[in-house]
């Protein structure tokens, strides 16, 4: 069978070369600025993975407090927003209060009861080759939230509460 | 300048765009198939709504779980489309990139490394000759696949630049990698803790990939090297996703081998493959 052989009309030949000099200058750029706070150039042509060492692991963890009065007991958290990436769940890609809160409210809300309460904490272990045990660890508190006290949303929406919240003492 | 030009534009066989579609669907399918198990949780909730930096989205559409599940049916439907190849396959492409876009945008807490990788490879492909049929017998433009060598220099390259200016430990101990291997989520796996502890095998490890990394841009636009270069490319990935989680990142990478493989080299791979499988008569001796 004969081959088919086409390539780049002429007139679109320095077009093309002009693209790929931008896309070059684009990557040196990136990699010029790549200490920088991350901005729109290293997100189009700057790629970072697993560049620099980590000395500890991060994790969250939460309580639920079930009535005004008492005690906050520990819960399972990924029960109640199980979706994994690779990178860990969808609460622990935050490092903020402010997002913090939210997953708190999301958590009141997905509860099997109605709770008064709830706490997030983050986790934090030095890691130690050989192990993914979380020795020495510390807790920080990253939210405390009233289950009865709506979050604002993005959008003006607001989260909604347990359907059973009017019910807890 | 006019020669030079043409010799530069000279067609090379085009059947690593056939394979790279194959591989494509395979990827995007990995990526987006099983996200329907998470609707409940992340795309159809009304309780974890997010916005981060450009992406927005959440603040003006609002998804119930129904129509997230037509949202990623859509998505596989534009992967299907692909999957079914010649005319209609870019407008998969662009389909594609429409809807699992927006479909991140909407999450806008989890843009991976692969997912932006995937949107690159897709971006290419758009510029090659992937909606032919008959792939084996065409020569086609060089453009696309510099295209996507450029975007695997910028990929590889300023990962291992980085990496061997900014972290001493990749030169060094291994340190480096001990601790991404114990890390939670994306380390933890039984045989990279294992390996964490192996001081004599993990600093061969980081300088042998730094040095990959690194070389890779210079390296890979070179006949000779290129080969050697992109088996390293599966061996290095093969081996890092049994060390560490790090999701469909090996198969987005690869969509992109046959592609970066030197036209000749992979016209000659895909007639021994055909060869092998029964599906194309051996050539005749003295007739290569």
């Amino acid at each position: 069978m004969a081959i088919d052989a086409r390539t780049t009309p002429p007139w679109l030949r320095p077009i093309q070369l002009v693209f790929l000099g931008l896309m070059a200058v684009a990557w040196f750029d990136a990699s010029f600025h790549a200490l920088d706070r991350p901005s729109f150039r290293q997100y189009v042509m700057g790629w970072k993975m697993f560049t620099v060492k980590r000395s500890h692991g991060i994790d969250h963890r939460a309580m639920v407090q079930w009535t005004a009065d008492g005690p906050y007991e520990p819960i399972d958290l990924p029960q109640y927003f199980p979706t994994r990436w690779d990178s860990g769940y969808r609460y622990s890609l935050f490092r903020g209060k402010r997002t913090m809160r939210i997953i708190a409210g999301a958590l009141c809300h997905r509860l099997e009861e109605p709770a008064y309460a709830v706490q997030i904490y983050q986790v934090t272990w030095p890691l130690e080759p050989g192990s993914t045990r979380r020795a020495r660890s510390r807790d920080t508190l990253m939210s405390r939230h009233r289950c009865d006290n709506p979050v604002q949303l993005v959008g003006g929406r607001t989260q909604p509460l347990h359907p059973r919240q009017g019910e807890v003492r | 300048m006019s020669d030079r030009l043409d010799r530069l534009y000279e067609p090379q066989w085009a059947v690593g765009w056939a394979w790279a579609r194959v591989l494509w669907v395979v990827a995007a399918t990995s990526q987006y198939g099983l996200d329907v198990l998470a609707i409940g949780d992340v795309w159809g909730t009304d309780d974890m709504l997010f916005t981060s930096g450009s992406y927005r989205l959440a603040e003006v559409v609002v998804v119930t779980p129904g129509w997230a599940v037509v949202w990623w049916a859509s998505i596989m439907a534009s992967i299907a489309v692909v999957a079914w190849g010649g005319r209609t396959t870019k407008a998969g492409l662009v389909a594609f990139l429409l809807s699992a876009g927006s479909w991140l945008a909407w999450e806008a807490v989890n843009v991976k490394a692969h997912d932006r990788l995937l949107f690159f490879i897709t971006l290419t492909m758009l510029m090659s000759p992937i909606d032919e049929r008959g792939l084996v017998h065409k020569k086609r433009s060089p453009f696309a696949r510099w295209t996507m060598l450029l975007m695997f220099c910028a990929a590889y390259g300023a990962t291992g630049f980085h990496k061997a200016l900014g972290e001493p430990t990749w030169w060094t101990d291994g340190s480096v990698l001990a601790h991404h291997l114990v890390r939670p989520f994306h380390g933890g796996h039984a045989f990279g803790v294992w390996l964490s502890t192996q001081g004599w095998l993990l600093p061969i490890l980081t300088i042998t990939a730094v040095l990959w990394e690194c070389a890779f841009p210079f390296l890979v636009w070179f006949k000779r090297a290129n080969v050697p270069l992109l088996l390293f490319g599966l061996v290095f990935h093969a081996s890092l996703s049994l060390w560490m989680d790090v999701g469909p990142f090996a198969l987005v990478a690869w969509t992109a081998y046959p592609v970066l493989l030197h036209p000749e080299r992979m016209h000659a791979l895909h007639r021994w493959t055909m060869v092998r499988a029964g599906r194309a008569p051996r050539a005749p001796q003295g007739n290569p």
